[in-house]
């Protein structure tokens, strides 16, 4: 059964997703999760995910803060009210 | 080793009562040189305090000049120093602050022809850019060297720090292999940044460098902070080596420093569209780097004559039967009087396969405001 999983954005993509810094979502899986973000704010699609559904490779994800390598990853299916964080590189200075 | 002065024992007396750093640490950090590129946001309190604290050798480097619009966080300039070189106005700063402190600048972009040469005899690099290309190359050169890379960036009111290749942790491109293309990126001119924000993250980096320099504490190796001032947030999340790194991984493929085109936050959006555009700074900065580029003026011929930056003259309504003579291969920097026109001219450049077509925002208006006041304006 799907739990309910607080994805959050960095303030540069918010804007992508209506100005929202969380989005709540319902998955068990990381890929999961992400495919309801980006269909509940297809404007993030494109820096979130290449053309073929792969995680950016300027992007990174983060579960109860250790990073996720691998979006497909079954073994560790996410817990009620865990906070998915997404984080994307930053180039200011 | 020459033990510290009468002078040094007074100026670094809060040091010295610190277990953590004492006479020892303060001799290290004496003996210590850290290479500091970026004179900017981050690089202002960087520099600042590394020289308060005694750091023996500063190496500096910005190609940038001090405008009025970077007075708002980068503190190490003053409104006296507009118009000059970044690295001599941090010099002059850090010399009224610290005497005792040795300065090299280079007043030149970091770039893959200089960057392994520029950083070699330093102990540690500063990653205080402002742009993602230079930002792999300061990550790469630190690889390739060994060094450590203490690392920050910002925008809007988010910041990031770690420590990049340092006591077995990863390194810039173990988290992100690659930087977003322009269209993808977000921009630091049109985005903004809280002027304090630099500030903190900045104050960060320096703590860090001490660290690593003296070898106390923990440091951010390993870990990424992740700074929300608006909420005043401060995450760390556990970073991993990227076995499959390009630069430090087991089968690395790059064993020099490359160029990386994509300069994201040099690069903004037009409003509601993904156009890019350049301010006159940054491209004042691209001509000083001597970088090849080719600029294209779409205004009509009395315009020119008027005033002029030197670019090839193709007015918009001409445009598109002239593609052929406007090169791919190179940035385009396209401009007009005051962006419009440019603007439209990128759009058309782009829809016909032109990805390195670049406006120039405010035009030769802007350029005439802020770059050139002698130019006649109309």
């Amino acid at each position: 059964m799907a739990d309910s999983v607080t994805v959050v954005l960095p303030a540069s993509l918010s804007a992508h997703a209506g100005g929202e810094r969380e989005v709540e979502v319902e998955a068990q899986y990381v890929r999961a999760a992400i495919d309801q973000l980006v269909t509940l704010a297809p404007e993030l699609k494109p820096h979130v995910l290449d053309s073929e559904g792969a995680l950016q490779p300027f992007v990174n994800l983060f579960v109860d803060n250790m990073q996720v390598h691998d979006l497909d990853q079954q073994e560790s299916p996410l817990k009620a009210g865990t906070e998915l964080l997404i984080v994307s590189a930053l180039a200011g200075g | 080793m020459v033990g510290l002065s009468t002078e040094e024992y007074s100026r670094y007396a809060r040091h010295l009562i610190l277990p953590e750093v004492g006479e020892a640490g303060q001799l290290k950090l004496r003996e210590s040189s850290v290479l500091l590129v970026g004179l900017g946001g981050l690089g202002s309190p960087i520099a600042m305090y590394l020289a308060a604290a005694g750091i023996g050798k500063l190496g500096l480097v910005d190609a940038d000049q001090v405008d009025l619009s970077n007075l708002q966080r980068q503190i190490i300039h003053t409104t006296d120093w507009q118009h000059q070189a970044k690295v001599d106005s941090a010099a002059a700063a850090i010399k009224s602050l610290n005497q005792n402190v040795a300065i090299e600048t280079y007043y030149e972009r970091f770039n893959a022809l200089n960057g392994l040469e520029i950083s070699r005899d330093f102990d540690l690099i500063i990653d205080g850019t402002d742009n993602f290309s230079t930002r792999y190359l300061v990550n790469d050169a630190c690889v390739l060297l060994g060094k450590p890379n203490c690392y920050g960036a910002v925008l809007r009111f988010q910041g990031q720090a770690s420590v990049f290749n340092f006591d077995g942790g990863p390194c810039y491109r173990c988290l992100f292999p690659e930087p977003p293309p322009a269209d993808l990126a977000p921009s630091c001119a049109e985005a903004g940044v809280l002027g304090v924000l630099p500030g903190l993250i900045g104050t960060i980096q320096a703590t860090e460098a001490i660290k690593v320099l003296l070898n106390a504490g923990t440091t951010l190796s390993g870990r990424l902070l992740v700074v929300d001032a608006m909420n005043m947030e401060f995450r760390k999340l556990n970073i991993e080596r990227n076995p499959k790194c390009k630069v430090c991984g087991q089968h690395r493929t790059i064993h020099e420093l490359e160029e990386i085109e994509t300069r994201a936050c040099e690069v903004q959006p037009v409003d509601g569209t993904e156009l890019p555009e350049w301010t006159v700074e940054r491209f004042q900065q691209l001509r000083m780097s001597g970088e090849s580029h080719f600029l294209l003026d779409v205004r009509e011929a009395f315009e020119q004559e008027i005033c002029t930056l030197g670019g090839t003259l193709i007015p918009l309504s001409e445009l598109e039967g002239k593609l052929d003579s406007v090169p791919k291969n190179v940035p385009l920097i396209v401009h007009c009087k005051s962006g419009g026109r440019s603007a439209k001219a990128v759009d058309v450049l782009r829809r016909n396969g032109f990805d390195n077509a670049i406006n120039l925002k405010g035009g030769i208006l802007a350029w005439a405001t802020q770059i050139e006041p002698a130019m006649s304006k109309y």
